[in-house]
C-alpha cells in the first residue's frame, strides 16, 4: 500500500512536470486569426469581390492559403519546436487584405451603379436622338437591323443593370454606344451633306414669303425635314400642317419613280376634288419646271441616272394622309382635315416653294436634344 | 519494487504516447469533401447557386483549419470533424443537385422564352403578309421586317448560348428580344389597323 502510494507521489510531479513544459514550450495555434480571415474572406466572395477588387481579392486568398500552409508546416515538426508567427502574419496580412477588397469591391459597386445609372438615360435619350432626328430618313435595311439590335442592348443593359449585373450591363452599354454612335455619325453626315443646299432654300423661302406679302396672297412653303406644309398670307404664317412624303424624300427628285419630292419654286396648276384625285382632294404643282427639266437633261448627260430614266410628273398635294409614315411616291399627302383648310384658301397659280428644310441644321440639332 | 515502478512509468509514457498519435487526419473524408465540391463546381453551382457555394467551400475552409488545428494539439480527435466533412460532402451533393435543379428550371425557361419569341415572329411575319399590300403598307411593313430580323438575331443569340450552357447571359437576351417582338406586334397590329382604317376612304 506504501508502495503504491510512494508511486503515485513520484508519477504525480512527473506528469505536472511534463504538462508545464508543454504549456510553456508549445505555442498557441493561429486558429481565431486564420478563422478571422477566412470569415472576410467568405464575405468578400459574397458581394463578389473577385469581380470587383480581383488583385486585393486573390493576394487576400493567396496569403490565407500561405498561412494555412506556414501552419501545416511547423504542425509536421516536434510540438515543443513549432512557431506560428509567420502562420499568424500571414493571415493577418490575408485579413487586411479581405477587409480592403470588401471595401474597395463596395466602393466600386456604388461607383459603377452610380455610373450606370446615368448612363443608361443617356444612351436612351441617345436612342431617342436617333429616331427623331434620322427616324425620318430612308434607312437602309441593314441600319434598320442595326438600330433594333441597339434597342435590343439597351433592354438587355437595363435587365442586367435590373439584376445588379453591373458588369454584363456596362458591357451591353458600351456595345449599344457603339452602333448608335456609328449609325449617328453616318446619317449626321448625310443630313449635313444635304444641308449644304441651305441658302439656296433659304432664298427660295425669302423670295415666295417676300411675293406673298407683295402681291397680298396665299403662299405654302413644304418642310421636307420637319414633314411640315407651312401656310402663309400675305407673307404672314398662318398655319402649319403636319404632311407625309415618299419614302426616298432626301434630296431633289431625280427621276420618276425614285419616290422622292422634288425641292424648287413651283405653284399650283390644278385643283382637284370629286373624283378627279384617289387622294380625297388634291393640288397640282407644276413639276416638273424648266429648271427641273434642264437639271434632268444634265443629269442624263452626266450619268446621275439612266438614259431611258424618264422625269417624273403628277406631283401633287394631296389628302388621305395620317398614316405617321412615309408612304407616297413623292406626293405631299396632309390629313382630309387639313387639306380641307388648304382646299379652302389656296387657288390655281398659288405659290408652292419646297425645300429640305426653313431651319437650319445646328437650331434643328440644338431644339431636338 | 523498481521494475513496478518502470513498468508504470512505461505504461504511463506510452498511453500519452498513444493519445497523443492514435487519431489519424481523415485525409479519406477530406478528399471525398474535395471531390464532392469540385463536381459542384463543374456543374456550374458557383455560378448558379453561387451563396450555397461559397457556404460550402467557407465550410470546408473552416474544417480544414480545425484539423490544423487539431494537429497542433498534442492530443489530437478528428471525430468530430470527420462528421462535419461527411456533413460537408453530403451538402456538397446537395448543392450539386440543385444546380442541375437551378439549370434545368432555366432551361425550360430559355427554351419557352425562345419558342415564345419565335411564335411571335412567326404571327408578325404573317401578319405582314396579311396587311394591306398598297405603297402605305409596304414602306412600313419594310422597316418592321428589319426590326424582326434583328430579333430572330438576337433569338438565334440566345439559341446558341443555352446550347453552350451560358444559361444566365441565354435568358437575359431572350427576354429582351421577347419584349422586342411584342412591341413590334403592337406597332404592327396599329400599322394594320390604320391601313385598313384608311383603305376604306381611299379612291382607287
Amino acid at each position: 500500500m506504501k508502495k503504491r502510494l510512494l508511486y503515485i507521489l513520484i508519477i504525480i510531479p512527473i506528469v505536472l512536470f511534463a504538462v508545464t513544459l508543454i504549456k510553456v514550450f508549445v505555442k498557441e495555434p493561429p486558429l481565431s486569426e486564420i478563422d478571422q480571415a477566412r470569415r472576410q474572406i467568405t464575405e468578400a466572395m459574397k458581394i463578389n469581390a473577385n469581380l470587383h477588387a480581383q488583385n486585393l481579392f486573390q493576394n487576400a486568398v493567396d496569403y490565407y492559403d500561405s498561412a494555412m500552409a506556414a501552419w501545416q508546416k511547423e504542425n509536421e515538426k516536434l510540438i515543443i519546436f513549432r512557431n506560428y508567427d509567420q502562420a499568424r502574419e500571414f493571415s493577418e496580412l490575408s485579413l487586411k487584405l479581405a477587409n480592403r477588397a470588401i471595401v474597395t469591391t463596395n466602393n466600386r459597386i456604388l461607383g459603377i451603379e452610380e455610373m450606370l445609372r446615368t448612363w443608361i438615360p443617356v444612351l436612351e435619350k441617345k436612342v431617342q436622338n436617333f429616331d427623331k432626328r434620322f427616324g425620318n430618313l430612308p434607312l437602309s435595311s441593314e441600319d434598320r437591323e442595326e438600330l433594333a439590335k441597339s434597342k435590343l442592348l439597351l433592354n438587355e443593359g437595363i435587365l442586367a443593370y435590373s439584376q445588379a449585373n453591373y458588369y454584363l450591363c456596362k458591357s451591353k452599354l458600351e456595345s449599344l454606344e457603339t452602333l448608335i454612335t456609328v449609325l449617328s455619325k453616318k446619317y449626321e453626315n448625310k443630313l449635313v451633306k444635304y444641308f449644304e443646299q441651305y441658302e439656296l432654300w433659304q432664298s427660295w423661302i425669302d423670295q415666295t414669303i417676300s411675293s406673298s406679302k407683295k402681291h397680298k396672297t396665299f403662299c405654302i412653303i413644304v418642310d421636307k425635314y420637319n414633314r411640315k406644309c407651312i401656310l402663309y398670307k400675305n407673307g404672314r404664317r398662318i398655319h402649319d400642317f403636319k404632311i407625309e412624303l415618299g419614302v426616298n424624300w432626301i434630296g431633289d427628285k431625280n427621276q420618276q419613280g425614285d419616290k422622292s419630292t422634288p425641292e424648287g419654286l413651283y405653284k399650283i396648276v390644278s385643283k382637284k376634288t370629286n373624283g378627279a384625285t384617289r387622294y380625297y382632294k388634291a393640288f397640282l404643282i407644276d413639276y416638273p419646271n424648266e429648271e427641273d427639266k434642264k437639271r434632268f437633261l444634265l443629269n442624263k448627260k452626266n450619268g446621275v441616272i439612266k438614259q431611258d430614266a424618264e422625269i417624273g410628273n403628277l406631283i401633287e398635294i394631296h389628302g388621305n394622309g395620317g398614316k405617321g409614315i412615309d408612304w407616297t411616291d413623292g406626293c405631299i399627302a396632309l390629313t382630309n382635315f387639313d387639306m380641307d383648310i388648304l382646299y379652302s384658301v389656296c387657288t390655281e397659280g398659288t405659290k408652292v416653294t419646297i425645300v429640305g428644310s426653313v431651319k437650319p441644321l445646328h437650331e434643328l440639332f440644338s431644339y431636338k436634344q | 519494487m523498481k521494475n513496478k515502478f518502470s513498468l508504470g512509468f512505461l505504461t504511463l509514457v506510452l498511453t500519452a504516447l498513444l493519445l497523443a498519435s492514435c487519431s489519424k487526419v481523415p485525409q479519406a473524408e477530406i478528399d471525398a469533401a474535395n471531390a464532392a465540391i469540385e463536381e459542384a463546381k463543374t456543374a456550374g453551382a458557383d455560378i448558379y447557386v453561387h451563396e450555397d457555394y461559397i457556404a460550402l467551400q467557407d465550410s470546408l475552409n473552416a474544417v480544414m483549419a480545425n484539423i490544423e488545428a487539431q494537429k497542433s494539439k498534442f492530443i489530437k480527435n478528428y471525430s468530430t470533424l470527420k462528421d462535419q466533412l461527411s456533413g460537408i460532402t453530403a451538402y456538397a451533393q446537395e448543392v450539386k443537385q440543385k444546380t442541375e435543379t437551378r439549370k434545368a428550371e432555366l432551361k425550360t425557361e430559355i427554351e419557352n422564352t425562345i419558342a415564345e419569341v419565335k411564335t411571335l415572329v412567326e404571327t408578325n411575319r404573317q401578319l405582314i403578309l396579311e396587311a394591306p399590300k398598297g405603297k402605305e403598307g409596304t414602306s412600313a411593313l419594310v422597316a418592321i421586317k428589319d426590326e424582326l430580323n434583328a430579333v430572330e438575331t438576337s433569338i438565334n443569340e440566345a439559341n446558341s448560348m443555352l446550347e453552350s450552357g451560358e444559361y444566365l447571359t441565354a435568358l437575359d437576351k431572350a427576354k429582351a428580344a421577347k419584349e422586342k417582338a411584342n412591341s413590334i406586334n403592337a406597332e404592327l397590329t396599329e400599322v394594320i389597323a390604320k391601313y385598313k382604317a384608311n383603305v376604306k376612304g381611299k379612291k382607287s
